[in-house]
């Protein structure tokens, strides 16, 4: 069976078992590191204009809306759904396929949160619209052997844009060409997208894009090097000293790493994934910082990636009661703000295996310095 | 141009005062608060998405999101500007350095935090207007703040910052110059750059290397193989073959301001070389007839007409062009029958594509800033 007809097959069961008509996926184009892009994942596809949606019916009928028209052959071409549909009017154009599909009554909505009220009110004038993200992410529990290469080949890529962070990470270099360099590297590796936050000087408050800050000797880098292929998001979280790193800073990035390793061995299929973040909340503030676990200074302590972030979820914290299960990729990092250091960056992406966790990268998460 | 959406826009984010001082901001909401008082608005809020959608609050206010999330801009005929950003309060130091707004509120939910905020300030009045929420902001949001204004009176105020977008200031069109010059510098790397196995992929890594050591914000690239029945897409992982003929777009965002520009290469066997066509001369004919007062539709019909004058085939897929700066995509756009007068301090992203019978398709484009007695190509 193809991939096409495995997805297919999975939520129309889903979408008879809820007792829907139909469903709609709908993308309002966007690539984000911290929500799932739920109509890329169902047709394999990114799509590019701001409102685009696939529509299935309970017999198995699937077609593809999308924005701008011309985009239609590269949508046809690249996606497993064959029926392309231009749109120059999608309110109107999307109304009229949810008519001509029978696609009345109640019928499921994945990807709500990226619906604008225009296209909402036009879709709800036809059917009855049902919160059905769920049938995604259920679908998406199970990774073909086609996902699971785009995995390694993406963690692949996220360590040589780690190799390019410290080789060009060098006093003069401002914030903004060594991006230019990781990101080079990386799509000649064959990214199609990047994300990479990071910051440099002796006591950093946060991460962000970067600046025309120049690195100087002595400076403390951190970055977040996170290549994308085919929607997959692999994320490195790395600090690199220019220098000689002072003993503080060794002490506490030696706790970071005792608080990561602790986070990788709770992890285990069908475990809660507050586990994570608890195991390393623990071991920061058994080490005197419980405050600066939480808000404002710290969020999340990981996400899970895969068309963008899937489950567990876009923010894995203390609260995050979705279980861990068999091949999810989860980002690990307890990047943590300290008051002796400021903020540090460490963790990487792994793979939850039955027996644990299995790492993606290559490149070792450590402390690294280099001589300047 | 429809281009992808970035999960990050990756590139050099500063706020250059001296490129652009706060006082052409304090300008800027204050020709927003006259366009207020003009259509009986008491209170303006401002909507902006993601990465591509985040011109009208930037207006006021230099802002952009980090990630492709929702900004309110909240515009009071008195008193400060107020910022409503999707995102949490750790990023707020390095957010603050690159906006003249003072007051940033870092939200989990940007509607309701901005109804609470209205509700505490007594700034729940009788007319609010709201820019592009309906189009841009998700329903559900929508709803929250909708409800929050019950009692107000609603008025639609889509088009209001849109339209005093379109005339630059000459700060803004420096910067759109800026964003310019960076794009042609990487067109002629095209030229320059060895063809011998390379692959699109590998291009287009080249040219935004280039681009973000010249300090772009953020770029989009899309390229069309001419004689292939694909449109404008991303780049792919294959090799640019000698023979083929490729059309590459362009476009990059300087500081906030974007310039784009399209150019159509042949490749040779060891390198690029921009091919000559017939609508390359059109579209230089076309363009040494804009000036002030002419019309959106005479434009359009220099290039249409003018393409078939000349034996080609005018495509309209990607239309003809319309405004630039803060968004790719802006006001006025060159269409068959607008009667929008073009004035001087606009700025215009204007394309021709062509079915050529020699290439297949070939496409050409520049930006361009209309001046007193015509235009600059910045591209």
């Amino acid at each position: 069976m193809t991939e096409m007809n495995l997805k297919l097959k999975k939520s129309l069961e889903l979408i008879h078992k809820k007792g829907l008509n139909g469903l709609i996926v709908y993308s309002g184009g966007t690539c984000s590191i911290l929500a799932p892009s739920y109509l890329h994942y169902f047709c394999g596809c990114r799509p590019m204009g701001p409102r685009n949606a696939a529509l299935l019916t309970k017999t198995g009928k699937v077609a593809l809306l999308i924005q701008p028209s011309w985009d239609t052959q590269r949508v046809s071409d690249k996606s497993r759904i064959k029926d392309v549909r231009g749109s120059a009017n999608f309110k109107r154009d999307l109304a009229r396929l949810m008519r001509e599909f029978g696609l009345t009554g109640r019928v499921g909505l994945a990807g709500s949160a990226e619906m604008t009220e225009e296209v909402y009110a036009a879709a709800s004038s036809v059917a009855d619209l049902q919160p059905a993200d769920f049938i995604i992410e259920e679908m998406s529990r199970e990774k073909a052997e086609e996902e699971m290469e785009i995995v390694y080949d993406t963690a692949r890529i996220a360590d040589i844009g780690f190799e390019a962070f410290l080789e060009f990470a060098r006093p003069g270099v401002r914030e903004y060409e060594l991006v230019a360099e990781m990101e080079f590297v990386m799509r000649a590796a064959g990214a199609d997208d990047i994300f990479i936050l990071l910051s440099s000087g002796q006591h950093n408050e946060e991460m962000h894009e970067p600046t025309d800050r120049r690195l100087r000797a002595g400076d403390i880098i951190i970055g977040e090097i996170t290549p994308v292929r085919e929607g997959q998001f692999m994320q490195l979280c790395r600090t690199v000293v220019l220098g000689e790193p002072a003993p503080i800073l060794k002490e506490k990035y030696d706790m970071l790493l005792r608080a990561f390793r602790e986070s990788l061995e709770a992890i285990r299929p069908e475990v809660e994934a507050s586990v994570m973040s608890k195991a390393m909340n623990r071991v920061i503030s058994e080490a005197g910082y419980a405050k600066f676990c939480y808000p404002p200074y710290m969020r999340a302590r990981g996400h899970g990636f895969g068309v963008g972030s899937l489950r567990p979820g876009g923010a894995v914290d203390d609260e995050t009661k979705l279980t861990f299960e068999k091949q999810q990729v989860v980002v690990v990092h307890p990047n943590q703000y300290l008051p002796e250091t400021g903020y540090l960056a460490c963790g990487e992406t792994v793979l939850v295996t039955d027996g644990g966790v299995e790492r993606l990268a290559k490149t070792e998460t450590k402390l690294y310095a280099k001589e300047v | 141009m429809e281009t992808m959406h970035p999960a990050l826009k990756n590139g050099r984010n500063v706020w250059d005062r001296v490129n652009m001082p706060e006082s052409q901001f304090q300008a800027r909401v204050e020709r927003v608060r006259a366009q207020m008082k003009k259509s009986a608005i008491d209170l303006l809020l401002l909507y902006g998405r993601g990465l591509t959608e985040y011109a009208d609050p930037c207006y006021v206010s230099n802002f952009v999101i980090r990630l492709p999330r929702g900004t309110i801009a909240l515009v009071p005929l008195d008193g400060p500007v107020v910022l409503f950003f999707e995102g949490g309060p750790r990023g707020l130091p390095s957010l603050l350095a690159t906006t003249c707004v003072t007051e940033l509120k870092a939200a989990g939910n940007v509607a309701k935090e901005c109804a609470k905020y209205l509700k505490e300030k007594g700034l729940v009045t009788r007319t609010v207007g709201l820019g592009r929420f309906e189009e841009q902001m998700p329903y559900q949001e929508f709803r929250a703040l909708k409800e929050a204004l019950a009692g107000c009176k609603i008025v639609d105020a889509a088009a209001m910052v849109p339209n005093l977008r379109m005339l630059k200031s000459g700060k803004e069109s420096d910067e759109i110059r800026r964003a310019g010059r960076i794009v042609k510098k990487c067109f002629e790397l095209v030229s320059s750059a060895c063809s011998i196995g390379m692959s699109e992929q590998f291009l287009e890594a080249t040219l935004r290397k280039q681009a973000r050591l010249e300090g772009a914000e953020d770029i989009r690239v899309l390229l069309a193989v001419a004689n292939e029945k694909k449109s404008l897409r991303p780049s792919e992982n294959r090799r640019i073959e000698p023979g083929q003929v490729f059309i590459l777009y362009f476009a990059i965002a300087y500081e906030r301001y974007w310039a784009e520009g399209i150019k159509t290469f042949a490749a040779g066997e060891a390198s690029f070389s921009e091919v000559a066509s017939d609508a390359k001369s059109v579209y230089y004919q076309a363009i040494a007839l804009i000036k002030p007062g002419r019309t959106v539709s005479q434009v359009y019909r220099d290039l249409f007409d003018g393409a078939r004058g000349s034996g080609l085939e005018p495509l309209s897929d990607y239309g003809l062009g319309n405004g630039i700066g803060l968004s790719l995509d802006e006001p006025p756009v060159i269409s068959e029958r607008g009667d929008q007068k073009l004035k001087e301090g606009m700025s215009l992203a204007l394309r021709l594509a062509v079915s050529d019978k020699t290439h297949g398709r070939v496409m050409v484009g520049n930006t361009l800033t209309v001046g007193k007695n015509g235009v600059e190509e910045v591209t």
